[in-house]
């Protein structure tokens, strides 16, 4: 078995019948590390990872593992001989065997009830559970020997299906950190597909957005938050406050006055700017400055809650401020609204969806 | 409940099926051409019989079957099929209605006590009346026993719809201002539509089939005029040419039953977890109902088994053959044991093809062999003979085609249960066996085949039950000096032998008990949720 490989898919395109599932597909995974393929359901994540594993057959393109060409130009290469682990959504552990065999099953005979399957189970924190069967397991459990089994026989590469969806939403995070942690300590190249951004942010190294069976865009969390390459991307990975804007020099003309701009800053004339909601502060001092709006309601998440605020104006226009909870002001007090930072200027209105003002993060 | 990634499912549900699709890895071809010929193999046989009789040209058409014979045969045949099956409608039904659904004293040991006549062959059924007397000869006792003996056919599945429909359709239907009885017309028995039509289908085609029942309750169908043209006066062409027309009456059945099923999907199907209904009160009409279970289950199961006693118990002071008993016992054992292995063996692949690569061609080969199931055994056996005879003498009168033949009946018996089997066990794990480094057999054997075993071990069973009563099949192949506990048993009830015949159909029952034991149990293993 090979070490932690890099992962490169180039020109992946597949098609279920006449129905196009992946177009063109480019995407890198650089060795040793954890890329998290993210995308609303029906974008063809799952198809992505399948057609990776060898479980279906590319139409077209090529795919690497290292210096190994797993599936192009005739060639397809068996799942089996591919090097590649995955864990599935819901773990899909088998249910005949016990939590030492499961881990043990991709091992030579001689392995199967040796130290590696110990060593795998201290990975995972999971030590002395190897005689449980699958059915005794909590969720959470079943998810870490589902991770153990598939990086038993050193792959070259990990592929997760949507792994913590079916945990609830406690366990998730613990869950999450853990798998994170022995991915980590092994070293492994991950691919993760998920259609949770929060997940995708908190958990990879890189982001990969996927629409529409290719990849538009992939960077580095914080990167993909804050310089999204379209409108589309910035409203699926995070709340957003899109306004009309006239471009110069800079700055932008916006409902919230005068806003610092980066992006297609340069080239002038209309543009829809971004904004997230934590950019945008509330104010009901009288001595404050900035536009006049009015709180038409708030929503309180316990560690930050978020203000909708009606600009005073003929348009009506709605903006979400975040703020930690205790400070922001009721529904029905007047206020001044300002602008934290630059925004995000996307040339043209064309991309802008039809209302102006406030869009929520279409994920979950 | 997670969110599914759609872009497989939906692709797969906006795609139209293609005939060996390409879309969950490639249907290896292997696998396709194994499933097609035992396929074929299951129909080549019946289709072979069609294709000599046509040959035969119009006028041997005319001559064999334009007699006022074959015009008694067809009216007695259809009599017989549509009163004993609307019979065994009404009482199962009204079985089924009474032990699901009412608060009937007793009720979970009726639904047992119910069931339990199809465990007993209808001819041994038969039997035990005909030696009581003479007078349940005729079309309206022979209506009247295999009633009794096939009403459960129709009684099972319909009490299992029963049992799983929400009971907010039978409410609603009532706050909405309908009567009971019109809620059950209306609501409750289109619900068990589907099932029903099946459990009819099953019936008319038992009764096409049906040949000891009727041989010994003296009433000519075809079946038993088949088995005398063949057996009596050695004529080929004019067995092969009434086969024929039974051939045509099952497709009219098959065709006129998915016609009348329709589109709607009545079944609640999914999600298994509807409320329980509160029961009916019965009141002062749980008497005459109580009354009525006693009936049928002393007519259709006691009386049989307590005649059965009886005979063995008189039989017995004139000495029984031990030695013919034993020996027919290993035959049928030994009979019953191959044909299960053969059978389940060949389901096998048609099940993998069927559930894991899922095509209009891998539906055609499943439903292909499906068809013989609905043809009577006389048919298959006298098809068999047929061609044998004509291109392969070396088999004719041999065991391996008399195995071949139970196998060809029983398949679908077999591929229901593995068939069931394989669709618990997801896909996914033999894909992460693949990704973990198996073969695509090895995965099979690692991961899926022991998780089947249950299945595996049902479909024998079930075969395994229906080969130690088939008599049929065995009288027409039978080699010669091969005598099976049916066989025995048909010789001497046929000669009025009643105490000889006896023990051979008290052994046979029991010996039947063991894998409908195992078979309750099994099942539930079946069609228990898929483990986490």
């Amino acid at each position: 078995m090979t070490g932690a490989a890099t992962l490169a898919i180039e020109g992946l395109s597949k098609s279920f019948g006449r129905v196009p599932v992946l177009t063109g597909l480019e995407l890198e995974v650089p060795a040793g590390t954890l890329t998290a393929v993210l995308g609303p359901s029906g974008c063809g994540k799952t198809t992505l990872l399948r057609t990776t594993a060898g479980f279906e057959r590319a139409d077209a393109g090529t795919i690497h593992l290292g210096e190994t060409l797993l599936a192009g130009g005739g060639t397809h290469l068996a799942p089996e001989r591919r090097a590649i682990g995955f864990m599935p959504q819901e773990g899909a552990l088998f249910p005949h065997l016990d939590v030492a065999a499961n881990i043990g099953f991709g091992l030579p005979r001689a392995e199967r009830r040796g130290g590696r399957v110990e060593e795998l189970l201290a990975l995972v924190g999971l030590d002395g559970l190897g005689p449980r069967l699958p059915h005794q397991l909590s969720g959470g459990q079943q998810q870490r020997v589902a991770l153990a089994r598939a990086l038993a026989p050193e792959p070259g590469l990990v592929l997760l299906d949507e792994p913590f969806d079916a945990l609830d939403a406690g366990l998730r995070s613990q869950v999450r950190a853990e798998v994170r942690a022995a991915l980590a300590a092994t070293g492994a190249t991950a691919l993760l597909v998920t259609h949770d951004q929060e997940e995708a942010l908190s958990l990879a190294d890189r982001v990969a957005v996927m629409r529409e069976g290719r990849i538009v865009q992939v960077a580095d969390p914080r990167t993909l938050y804050r310089d999204p390459v379209d409108v589309e991307v910035a409203t699926f990975v995070g709340d957003a406050v899109l306004l009309a804007a006239r471009l110069a020099d800079g700055f932008a003309e916006t409902a919230l006055g005068r806003v610092p701009v980066r992006g297609d800053a340069a080239a002038g004339g209309t543009a829809t700017v971004m904004l997230r909601p934590e950019q945008i502060f509330v104010d009901d001092t009288s001595s404050a400055a900035g536009v006049r709006g009015l709180v038409t309601g708030t929503s309180f998440f316990g560690h930050d809650a978020i203000a909708r605020v009606r600009l005073d104006g003929p348009e009506g226009i709605e903006v979400l401020a975040r703020a930690v909870g205790q400070q922001l002001p009721g529904a029905g007090r007047s206020v001044r609204v300002g602008v934290e930072g630059s925004g995000l200027a996307f040339a043209g209105a064309g991309k802008a969806p039809a209302s102006e003002g406030v869009v929520l993060a279409s994920a979950p | 409940m997670p969110v599914a990634d759609a872009s497989r499912s939906g692709a797969a549900l906006a795609a139209p099926l293609g005939w060996a699709r390409r879309g969950r890895g490639r249907t290896p071809v292997g696998l396709l051409a194994l499933s097609a010929a035992i396929a074929l193999l299951a129909l080549a046989p019946v289709g072979f019989l069609l294709d000599q009789t046509l040959a035969g040209g119009w006028a041997e058409v005319e001559r064999l079957l334009f007699r006022p014979f074959v015009g008694h045969l067809l009216v007695n045949t259809a009599m017989l099929v549509v009163v004993g099956t609307a019979a065994s409608a009404v009482l199962g039904v009204a079985v089924a209605w009474l032990v699901e659904r009412t608060d009937l004293p007793g009720r979970r040991l009726w639904a047992v006590l119910a069931a339990l006549p199809i465990t007993v062959p209808a001819f041994v059924t038969s039997y035990s009346w005909v030696s009581i007397t003479p007078a349940v000869q005729g079309f309206w006792g022979a209506t009247a026993i295999v009633t009794l003996a096939y009403y459960p056919l129709i009684y099972l599945p319909v009490a299992a719809v029963l049992r799983g429909m929400d009971p907010a359709l039978e409410e609603t239907a009532r706050s909405l201002g309908l009567s009971p009885w019109r809620t059950f017309l209306r609501v409750t028995l289109p619900q068990t539509r589907v099932a029903l039509l099946g459990g009819m289908l099953l019936v008319a085609i038992h009764l096409l089939s049906e040949f000891g029942a009727f041989a010994m309750l003296r009433f000519q169908t075809f079946t038993t005029a088949i088995y005398d043209e063949y057996k009596l006066s050695f004529d080929g062409a004019g067995a092969s040419m009434l086969a024929s027309v039974l051939v045509l009456l099952c497709l009219f059945l098959l065709v006129a039953e998915l016609s009348a099923r329709g589109r709607g999907r009545y079944a609640r199907v999914d999600s298994g977890a509807a409320r329980p209904a509160p029961p009916a009160r019965l009141g002062h009409a749980r008497w005459p109902a109580l009354t009525g279970f006693a009936a049928l289950v002393g007519l259709s199961l006691g009386l049989p088994l307590a005649t059965l006693v009886y005979w063995v118990a008189t039989g017995s002071s004139a000495g029984i053959d031990v030695s013919a008993l034993l020996s027919a016992c290993g035959t049928s054992l030994e009979l019953g044991l191959g044909a299960a292995a053969l059978t389940t063996l060949l389901a096998l692949p048609i099940s993998v093809l069927s559930v894991r690569h899922p095509s209009r061609l891998a539906t055609l080969i499943e439903r292909a062999t499906y068809l013989p199931f609905a043809l009577p055994g006389i048919v298959v056996a006298l098809a068999l003979i047929v061609l044998s005879l004509q291109h392969l003498p070396a088999l004719y009168s041999s065991t391996p085609l008399l195995i071949v033949a139970y196998a060809i009946l029983s398949l679908p018996l077999a591929l229901v249960a593995t068939r069931a089997a394989l669709a618990q066990v997801p896909p996914i794990h033999e894909e992460v066996a693949r990704s973990l480094g198996s073969r695509p057999l090895v995965a099979l054997a690692r991961v899926t085949l022991p998780r089947i075993l249950p299945g595996l071990g049902a479909a024998a069973a079930l075969v395994f039950l229906a080969t130690v009563t088939e008599l049929t099949a065995t009288l027409l192949l039978a080699p010669i000096g091969t005598q099976t506990l049916a066989t025995q048993f048909w010789a001497k009830a046929s000669t009025f032998s009643y105490g000889a015949a006896a023990p051979y159909a008290a052994l046979m029952v029991a010996i039947s008990a063991v894998p409908t034991y195992l078979l309750t149990r099994r099942l539930g293993a079946v069609v228990r949720p898929p483990e986490r």
